[in-house]
């Protein structure tokens, strides 16, 4: 895939070697006409092509390869991603907050008891073959279970010690709990996800505590001390919609005036989900949830390219790697040790697919089974086919049309790629530029 | 001419990302350097 980055670059992403690699236009133009005669077989800049991908012999079928890759990484038994909620308890009130809208919700703590079941299908599992795994710590709010939060990590730590196996904790909090009792968690843990939504009165209407205070204060003095005491990166969220979508661009002047952007990993923004809290709707200008969610993504991706020109990273949008959906041995675990799809049905029963019970995974129908194997037949004819694998199971159950060029179009997504680019290689480009163009890495 | 690699990730680094998932930072979004 090409993306235009500037009038004298273009990124090429190859996703067979999940490879990004930017060529001036002139090898861009060599390449798409196949013409090589400029781009001398021995030199480092053809092997660069050839080592990432991008050049590949005439009788390669990338497309099969990819496929067999993909499906060998979802089936694979090396690889497990867990998202566990440590709690359903949370002291903020999000007025969008999808646990409004969740039957299988019942205010509960993950226990000690029920973590061992976790832990046990952990360890079976690793000596089944098991590699890598990453855990997020999620919830509700997971550091009002902070004694269970410190327990996993450890228990992971002790883990990768005792085996070959790498693992790592993320933690997803709403930033409120930060005290000597956390301190350790943070610590620890590999990544650090904070939300805000906004300047401090937009932050403060969406997500108050539960006695109706804003919380702004409280997170933003906690995401200062944090960044300060600890090395772990710490990456800020703010949710879009509709309604504090025209506030951002100050939130992020803010950050920036603040001298934040080399301190904190990156900005992400992501669109509240349609319809997923009662009495909450995202929208005041679209007219529907579907004309609201492309609407919203591409607004997002301004708002991303003005954050890129301030400075911050944002995420990398494209990679051939499948979500956990997609992966055989990955699932949202809630705290009764439920499982769903992905931490978006988290507690609902659209996506329950089944439980941990003592050290093994019960699944109550071929659903999951189905999603990590089935890749639907528009993915084999589609240029975009190879980092989209048929689009969000989540979106889908909502009714959504996911496919990516619905969502931006040719022009939103290389914007998006482009902006994810200069956010980290702004300077490289600028080398290439400035050395005219006899750089080669 | 330029050719510069800017990323080639392995196999063992489940950190990229995919175009429409806003929930999943471990898998989704990687929010980081």
């Amino acid at each position: 895939m090409f993306f235009n980055i500037s009038p004298n670059f273009t990124v090429i992403y190859n996703a067979l070697h999940d490879s990004l690699v930017l060529v001036d236009k002139e090898t861009e133009r060599s390449l798409r006409e196949g013409n090589l005669a400029n781009i001398p077989s021995d030199s480092k800049e053809f092997k660069n092509l050839l080592r990432t991908g991008v050049l590949v012999e005439d009788n390669v079928d990338e497309d099969s390869l990819l496929q067999k890759k993909r499906l060998e990484l979802s089936l694979s038994h090396k690889y497990m991603g867990l998202w566990l909620s440590l709690t359903n308890k949370c002291n903020l009130a999000c007025k969008y907050c999808y646990q409004s809208t969740r039957a299988l919700m019942e205010g509960e703590d993950l226990s000690p008891e029920r973590w061992h079941k976790v832990y046990s299908y952990i360890i079976r599992k690793v000596k089944e073959g098991l590699k890598v795994i990453t855990m997020t710590l999620y919830g509700g709010e997971p550091l009002l279970n902070p004694s269970m939060a410190l327990r996993i990590i450890k228990d992971l730590d002790l883990l990768a010690q005792e085996f070959d196996v790498v693992s790592g904790v993320g933690l997803i909090t709403n930033g409120t709990v930060y005290n000597d009792d956390v301190g350790e968690i943070f610590e620890r843990v590999f990544q650090v996800q904070i939300t805000i939504d906004g300047p401090r009165e937009v932050h403060n209407e969406r997500r108050p505590f539960k006695s109706g205070e804003g919380s702004f204060d409280v997170i933003f003095n906690n995401l200062v001390k944090i960044i300060d005491r600890h090395k772990t990166r710490v990456s800020l969220r703010v949710n879009v919609d509709e309604h504090n979508v025209d506030y951002v661009e100050d939130f992020i002047n803010m950050l920036a005036e603040l001298r934040l952007r080399d301190r904190i990993a990156g900005i992400d923004l992501s669109p509240v989900q349609p319809d997923q809290a009662v009495r909450y709707v995202p929208f005041k200008t679209s007219k529907n949830y579907y004309e609201y969610y492309i609407n919203i993504s591409r607004k997002i991706v301004d708002l991303l390219e003005y954050a890129v020109e301030k400075g911050f990273k944002i995420g990398r949008v494209i990679t051939w790697w499948p979500c956990m959906c997609k992966l055989k041995q990955s699932y949202a675990v809630d705290e009764k040790l439920n499982l769903y799809y992905c931490p978006g049905f988290m507690y609902s029963p659209v996506g329950y697919i089944g439980y941990i019970s003592q050290d093994d995974v019960v699944l109550v129908s071929a659903a999951k089974e189905r999603i990590v194997t089935n890749i639907p037949s528009c993915a084999y004819n589609c240029k975009l086919g190879p980092v989209c694998y048929g689009g969000c199971v989540y979106l889908e159950s909502l009714g959504i049309p996911v496919c990516p060029y619905i969502l931006y179009g040719e022009e939103y997504l290389e914007r998006l790629v482009r902006a994810y680019v200069l956010s980290r290689y702004r300077e490289v480009i600028a080398r290439a530029g400035d050395s005219g163009g006899r750089q080669g890495y | 001419m330029v050719v510069i690699v800017l990323e080639q990730r392995g196999d063992t680094k489940p950190a990229g990302c995919i175009i429409y998932c806003s929930l999943c930072f471990i898998y989704g979004r990687d929010s980081g350097a």
